[in-house]
């Protein structure tokens, strides 16, 4: 419990809803308004790619690197952070 | 992964299944991501096959003449036992790894034996890893149909092909396989101990021997320590070997 954040928590918490990709664990300001560029500017969106990519975390952080340059630790925080919001909710 | 990106997504999709590599959807955001793993997994097969197989490539610093390379190589060898003309290096290729069991049932069906014989051993291993890795079109002897050489195979072949196929592939996931989709979970290399061999007496701790049996050995060592004490004492005024040397 201690290795994840307050974001990663508060995020798992509740069904996600319309939350900003912001509200992501591991998505800060700059990546949140990358990827917002490109049109995932909701976490559902976020979501949605993941469950496309049948829920593969290391696709998954591939995929985030390559669409807003999130590093290893980034990547890791939100590939986790959805994986179980997914385990939790889905 | 140029030559990817010609295909269309079925074809990408289809690439993918042979391969066994678990995917998802191929759409637009996903599509580059798996072409990405489809040239991993082939400059990955190759590189693992090509060591026994094809001798000099010490460095494989220019990925793109090496790949050609081994591929060409193993398509000589079909081309002459087969007689099939098939373009795609990969299909052929992977008919020649499925070769291998199949050698085991039917060591008469192909002409020169002795080529497959040296190629066996540089495949068996990467064999083993590739079968390892895809499980599903190696039962399957009809996905080999469309590619054209139905007419050089009968149906008892495909039939023996799945058995050699299924037993081969029973016996590889017994043994654990390289490949980053499947991970089987690792075993501790240090078993836990089991109440400890022989069985612990004294509070639970790790003992080779059972506690009564060390005391009476210490008890033991103790005896004979004594015995020699008192025959060295014994002989303290003659010859301490006078005991033993009886002339």
């Amino acid at each position: 419990m201690s290795s994840t954040s307050q974001k990663h928590r508060d995020f798992v918490a509740e069904p996600m809803g319309e939350k900003p990709v912001g509200s992501l664990a591991g998505i800060g300001d700059v990546l949140g308004k990358k990827l917002a560029d490109k049109g995932f500017d909701k976490a559902y969106v976020v979501l949605g790619q993941f469950l496309v990519l049948k829920k593969d975390e290391e696709l998954f952080r591939e995929w985030l690197k390559d669409t807003c340059g999130a590093n290893a630790k980034q990547s890791r925080d939100c590939s986790g952070c959805l994986r179980e919001w997914c385990d939790a909710f889905l | 992964m140029e030559r990817y990106r010609g295909l269309t997504d079925t074809e990408l999709i289809a690439m993918l299944q042979r391969y066994g590599i678990a995917h998802g959807p191929v759409v637009g955001s996903t599509r580059k991501l798996y072409e990405r793993k489809i040239c991993e997994y082939e400059s990955q097969r190759t590189k693992l096959s090509s060591p026994g197989g094809a001798g000099g490539y010490s460095d494989p610093g220019t990925t793109e003449t090496y790949i050609r390379e081994s591929y060409s190589y193993p398509r000589h060898e079909e081309r002459r036992r087969y007689g099939a003309d098939d373009s795609s290096p990969t299909t052929t290729y992977t008919r020649e790894l499925y070769d291998f069991p199949r050698r085991e049932g039917r060591t008469g069906y192909l002409g020169d034996d002795m080529d497959t014989e040296s190629y066996e051993e540089s495949s068996s291993s990467s064999s083993s890893w590739l079968y390892g890795a895809a499980p599903g079109p190696l039962g399957e002897a009809t996905a080999r149909q469309p590619i054209g050489e139905a007419a050089s195979y009968t149906p008892s072949r495909s039939e023996e092909t799945e058995r050699d196929g299924i037993s081969y592939q029973r016996v590889c996931q017994a043994r654990p396989a390289p490949p980053p989709m499947r991970v089987e979970p690792r075993r501790a290399i240090h078993p836990l101990p089991r109440g400890g061999p022989g069985g612990a007496a004294g509070g639970g701790s790790r003992r080779f021997l059972p506690l009564w049996l060390q005391l009476l050995l210490f008890g033991v060592l103790a005896a004979f320590l004594v015995y020699v004490y008192c025959a060295l004492q014994g002989g303290a005024d003659d010859n301490p070997f006078a005991l033993h040397h009886e002339e």
